[in-house]
């Protein structure tokens, strides 16, 4: 998770559980709500919810940092589907460095070992 | 809408190469994954799936909208559909019927389609459909250029060294393709356009980027 890195390098301390919904304090990135609820309703809402997420984006973002906020939501949307799809591993390096990290956000729940262990 | 031509370029560009004869499928062939992973919405069986507690225990045969083979259809629906509860044991049940060239060149498109969808419907704008099939056959190229990294195919087999962003200068993610390069070139012809770890022109902080990228992950269940 860069987040973590970006964080790091401009010494700021981002509250990462709320990505994945284990902590419901801000994360502490401007505009944070409107954006997660962009990217929300963009992987797994309906046309409405969509468009209300867009209408609100660029009504509190401007139209250029929305559509590109959609840019970003789409391209992982379909990197997720390549990394899944190949049960693709960490980099050492990274694995070595993201131990705390993947605790506090419970990412380790998403791991090929659990996701074995739960679905077999 | 003020939608960067280096974005629209790029997808451009992506449908006429998936139209085009690809390593081990043909033009008509990779169009038809498009259309299959787009109509993965409204399938019966992927939603029953989706809904499940486990999409392990619903069995039953896809609405499919072409005449690809069967199992080309579980690929393409499972991943567009519900990728984050993938396992190897699904993957293992795939082969050896599948060679793993054919897997990586349909991931790529599906990886690559969902990317241009995605954009479209965020974006409120109407689905591309795919150009005009060109005729031609697969090259059938195989790389041996590859190495088992503990995924559950090879990936790309390169000589990593850190880079300045603390990952390595080919992250694996870089590399899952490998088997098959040219679906590499077409994926990240893509991504590229969509996020890099520098030289981003979008109007976004880097930390919102990295925001969304993470919640985006995360509703895909993706451990990388």
């Amino acid at each position: 998770m860069l987040l973590r890195r970006s964080g790091d390098r401009t010494q700021t301390s981002f509250n990462l559980g709320k990505l994945t919904n284990t902590s419901s304090l801000d994360i502490g990135i401007a505009n944070e709500a409107t954006l997660l609820t962009l990217a929300d309703a963009i992987v797994t809402g309906s046309k409405t919810m969509i468009q209300t997420a867009r209408e609100n984006a660029f009504s509190e973002l401007g139209e250029q940092a929305s559509l590109d906020a959609v840019a970003v939501i789409a391209g992982f949307n379909g990197i997720t589907k390549v990394a899944n799809g190949t049960g693709l591993p960490l980099d050492p390096e990274t694995h070595n460095s993201t131990v705390a990290m993947r605790t506090e956000t419970s990412i380790d729940q998403y791991s090929e070992s659990n996701k074995l262990q739960t679905w077999g | 809408m003020l939608i960067r031509k280096s974005i629209s370029d790029a997808h451009h560009t992506a449908l006429e190469e998936i139209a085009g004869p690809g390593t081990w499928l043909d033009g008509k062939t990779r169009n038809q994954v498009i259309l299959e992973s787009r109509h993965s919405k409204d399938c019966a069986l992927c939603q029953s799936r989706k809904n499940a507690l486990s999409p392990y225990a619903i069995d039953g045969l896809h609405d499919a909208v072409s005449d690809l083979p069967t199992d080309y259809i579980e690929v393409i629906h499972r991943i567009s559909s519900d990728s984050g509860r993938l396992t190897q044991s699904w993957f293992n049940r795939l082969r050896p019927e599948m060679p793993a060239e054919v897997y990586i060149e349909l991931l790529g498109i599906i990886a690559c389609g969902v990317i241009m969808d995605t954009f479209a419907e965020g974006t409120g704008q109407e689905l591309s459909p795919p150009l005009k099939a060109r005729q031609g056959e697969p090259s059938r190229i195989t790389n041996p250029n590859v190495i088992d990294a503990g995924a559950w195919l090879p990936i790309l087999d390169v000589k990593n060294v850190p880079s300045n962003t603390g990952l390595p200068s080919t992250p694996n993610i870089a590399r899952a393709l490998g088997l098959v390069p040219t679906a590499i070139d077409l994926f990240f012809k893509v991504m590229r356009k969509h996020y890099s770890l520098s030289d981003m022109e979008f109007d976004l902080s880097r930390g919102q980027t990295e925001m969304l990228a993470a919640r985006v992950s995360s509703l895909n269940q993706c451990f990388y």
